[in-house]
């Protein structure tokens, strides 16, 4: 089996007393694209810079294509693309010559050049802007042309640091396609807030919490979690815990506010039982107001990890 | 409009950013009207002035034309309307054909030149086809039929090969003719053939094979006018020259022959680099094997060459060198992928794109103009008697070395650097810490000395650059006095202000490496060029606050006493050495406080 694309093993990165990354461990697939979550201080940038060689580790170790980030930084960065998250550009070049002396510096050969950019350009679409001067450029611009540079040379994997900050919601889409196109040639990992996109996209995601990896599953996974029954009844809340707690298939029942005459009781089970529960609730004698089934998604499970510590 | 790909969103394709509305260009109209009216009017002014002295006289008849032609200039470049950028492509082929016309139509000798060739060439030809380029630079700038815009190309490649090739011809069979025309000729070519290249793509098909082509001529020249140079002197001169007077061997001059023929060897070992085509290496090496064979050979037998060789190197064997030096030099910047080459032009590029580059020259124009005028009037100490002494039909006399009187110079110079190290130097490493573009450039496969020595290379290529002006005037001084002068202690001086400027840009980017603040690199730099130049004081005075050993030390700090002795031809190979070194040493520890970042 061949080396997995990232593989970071007991990462640790202290800035003086902070401790920035504390023992993260994670590893990317050939072809896999990551979803790297976290709130703003977590640590996601850090373990990027240390994956891209830029900054070294306090201790642990990142390998990146098999390559160790430390000891053969040259040979990270000849399979690496990376874009930071101020997409820092040279202003006063044109994006042409800017994509051109990219490729140059990372050893695209001379002859394939010019129909590798043509490719990047038409790929991140920015064909229309090629001959703007780079100072004259839009956000959302930018960071496609960050995205060709990163592109460029075709490398085994992508490091997109925050890639659809500050873009409207259409260069969003289209920006979140073409991140998901990418995938299965290269192994992307990319940091983002927007969970909604990460969740369409990615097969996996990884969430950091203060430096400590807190999540690192398929999001199949989720998804697969049962689902959370809400019933609102008519009828004395003790009793009709009871009840359900009796139930076949229910695992847990919780019971939530009441309003007026109706309570909230929030249901666990390892099946769908639905139907069976509401009619055994109704021959009982007791109203039901409101039958509400909800799937766990991945922002309730960042808010619960977010929110743990706090 | 379509969808990028065949599963995309159902939300509308990206248009490109906003729409584009044909430019009114009335001012850039205006000023071309106003152009053409004054360029008319100098010109007429040039014309009228021959036969007799009219109101508006000759320099201003100059002034009106040059004035007159940026404007027009303005105009091509701004206006893109077809029918007026095709009058202005006309008008630049009628220029490049009148400045070649100038090439072959002979004229009347004088002292200068005893040559009739080209006699107009300079400065009517030269110019002619200087203006030519820039009005069918702007001109292929807007054109985008490609019929036009091939014709276009192909005068730009024919001019300047044209140009290029006549001038290697020229400066190979009639080197006399190098100094003045041959190296303008040149320069002029090299001009086109860059316009030319940096519109093509340069990476593949005819692009490609006109830079090759370009690189193998100018090495050829270079290795042909070195070859000249040295060769036979070394073989007429035999092992003598590695003998001392009583025929023992001289240990210093062998170990000297031996260093070059091992410095020749070593061309070999290059060519054994990857990455390099099979012209270079084969060019490598057979140039190193020669110049080891001619060393060899002139160590051991004499006799091939009988007479005295005529002395080349000074000025056409220099001058030859430099152009195909030039030529070299802009064929490996257009093509190499080295990643030193493609860092120096994005940098050189740079201090073009930004105003700094454009004070730092204007600045240096003018103080090489103040320069110049205090020479000339130290020179010319009484005007009013020379104007007397001419009217008679007499002459003045004024002894060599002339150059040594450019004092001016010297102290204009050391306030130049002063100014312009820092200001060239202070954004080399800030702004890129500062934007996060040394994050991007740090995390490429990139080694840290090769991002070094290239911000190096440009600064103090420009650095250079901005001592052109001063050489200009002398050149003038040379065309319109008619009399040739000593020129050689010049060159000395440019020595010593290219291998002390190699030391403060070196200083400079130094300190931009520390600090994000360009202000605090620009002032650090500046402090210890002050401290430099603060020097000069120890070395004049009786002082006896520092030992005689730490005084000698400090001494070869004083680079303004070391440029007024080079000014008057003496330059020291160990000062050169010092300063290289110092030099090396600073890009040295810039490297190691790139490298502190992996140091956790």
């Amino acid at each position: 089996m061949s080396a997995p694309a990232i593989q970071v093993t007991d990462l640790c990165k202290n800035y003086g007393p902070v401790v920035a990354v504390d023992h993260v461990s994670f590893e990317v697939a050939t072809g896999e694209l990551v979803g790297f979550l976290g709130l703003n201080g977590a640590g996601k940038t850090t373990t990027m810079r240390i994956l891209t060689t830029f900054m070294p580790a306090s201790s642990g170790i990142a390998k990146v294509a098999g390559y160790d980030v430390m000891y053969e930084s040259m040979d990270v960065r000849r399979n690496l693309g990376y874009l930071p998250e101020s997409v820092p550009l040279y202003p006063e070049m044109r994006v042409q010559e800017y994509l051109e002396s990219r490729a140059k510096l990372k050893g695209v050969e001379r002859t394939a050049r010019t129909a590798r950019i043509d490719y990047c350009i038409e790929r991140c679409r920015i064909r229309e802007v090629r001959r703007r001067v780079i100072g004259t450029l839009s956000k959302g611009y930018r960071q496609r042309v960050g995205l060709a540079d990163a592109l460029i040379s075709m490398p085994k994997v992508l490091i997109l640091d925050e890639p659809l900050s500050g873009l409207d919601p259409i260069q969003q889409e289209e920006s979140l396609q073409t991140i998901r196109e990418l995938s299965g040639q290269h192994s992307v990992l990319f940091s983002s807030h927007q969970l909604t996109d990460v969740e369409k996209v990615c097969d996996r995601v990884i969430i950091i919490h203060r430096g400590r990896l807190e999540f690192d599953d398929r999001l199949s996974t989720i998804a697969a979690r049962a689902a959370v029954l809400f019933l609102e009844v008519r009828g004395p809340s003790a009793d009709v815990q009871s009840f359900l707690q009796k139930a076949q298939h229910v695992t847990s029942v919780q019971v939530g506010a009441s309003e007026g005459p109706y309570t909230t009781f929030v249901i666990r089970s390892d099946t769908d039982n639905r139907e069976a529960l509401v009619s055994s609730l109704v021959e009982k004698g007791w109203g039901i107001r409101r039958v509400d089934q909800r799937r766990e998604k991945l922002e309730d499970t960042f808010m619960r990890v977010a929110y743990q510590r706090a | 409009m379509a969808p990028s790909s065949p599963n995309s969103t159902p939300y509308a394709a990206e248009f490109a950013p906003s729409n584009v509305q044909a430019d009114q260009p009335l001012l850039p109209r205006m000023i071309g009207l106003a152009g053409l009216g004054f360029t008319t009017l100098g010109i007429a002014a040039i014309i009228a002035n021959q036969y007799s002295p009219r109101i508006v006289g000759l320099s201003g008849g100059y002034l009106f034309a040059i004035f007159g032609i940026f404007a027009l200039l303005y105009h091509a470049l701004r206006d893109g309307d077809p029918e007026i950028r095709r009058v202005y492509g006309i008008a630049s082929a009628v220029l490049v054909l009148a400045g070649l016309i100038t090439l072959v139509v002979p004229g009347k000798p004088t002292e200068a030149t005893t040559s009739t060739l080209a006699y107009h060439f300079l400065p009517w030809g030269a110019f002619a086809l200087f203006v030519g380029l820039g009005f069918l630079a702007a001109f292929l700038k807007h054109e985008n039929e490609s019929n036009f815009s091939e014709w276009g190309e192909v005068v730009l490649l024919g001019t300047g090969g044209v140009l290029f090739i006549s001038s290697a011809i020229l400066g190979v069979f009639w080197p006399a003719a190098l100094v003045g025309i041959g190296i303008v000729m040149a320069l002029i070519g090299l001009a086109y053939l860059a316009v030319y290249l940096a519109r093509v793509d340069v990476s593949v098909g005819r692009g490609y094979q006109v830079a090759l082509g370009l690189g193998v001529l100018g090495a050829l020249i270079l290795v042909l006018a070195l070859g000249r140079s040295i060769a036979p002197t070394v073989i007429h001169e035999g092992p003598s020259a590695l003998k001392k007077i009583n025929q023992d061997y001289d240990a210093g001059k062998v170990f000297g022959r031996i260093v070059l023929i091992l410095l020749s060897l070593s061309l070999l070992l290059v060519a054994r680099t990857k990455d390099l085509i099979a012209p270079v290496r084969i060019g490598l090496v057979t140039v190193g094997l020669l110049f080891a064979g001619t060393f060899i050979v002139g160590s051991f037998r004499t006799g091939w060459v009988p007479i005295q060789p005529v002395p080349y190197l000074v000025p056409s064997g220099l001058l030859l060198m430099m152009i195909g030096g030039a030529a070299l030099m802009l064929a490996i910047a257009m093509t190499s992928d080295s990643h030193f080459v493609v860092l120096t032009r994005r940098e050189f590029a740079a201090y073009l794109f930004s105003p700094i580059g454009y004070i730092v020259l204007f600045g240096a124009a003018l103080m090489a103009s103040y320069g110049y005028w205090q020479f000339l009037d130290g020179m010319i100490p009484d005007a009013e008697r020379l104007a007397e002494t001419l009217r008679r039909g007499g002459r003045m006399v004024i002894e060599e070395p002339i150059v040594q009187r450019y004092n001016a110079a010297t102290l204009i110079a050391a306030f130049q650097a002063l100014l312009l190290v820092p200001a060239l130097t202070m954004r080399t490493f800030s702004e890129e810490k500062r934007t996060g573009t040394l994050e991007v450039l740090l995390t490429a496969p990139i080694k840290e000395w090769t991002i070094v020595v290239s911000k190096f290379a440009a600064a103090w290529g420009f650095f250079m650059l901005s001592w052109v002006p001063m050489g200009l005037y002398l050149i003038a001084l040379w065309v319109v006095g008619g009399q040739p002068f000593d020129y050689r202690p010049l060159m000395s001086y440019y020595i010593a202000v290219g291998v002390f400027g190699a030391t403060f840009i070196a200083i400079g980017i130094f300190f931009s490496s520390l600090t994000k603040n360009q202000i605090v690199a620009a002032v650090m730099t500046f402090a210890v060029m002050i401290g430099m130049l603060l020097t000069v004081w120890l070395r004049n005075s009786q002082t006896t606050l520092f030992g005689s050993g730490v005084r000698k030390v400090l001494e070869q700090f004083d680079f303004f006493t070391a440029w007024t002795t080079a000014l008057s031809g003496s330059l020291a190979l160990q000062t050169i050495v010092l300063q290289l070194t110092f030099a090396a040493f600073w890009l040295f520890i810039t490297t190691k406080v790139l490298e502190t970042r992996k140091w956790g």
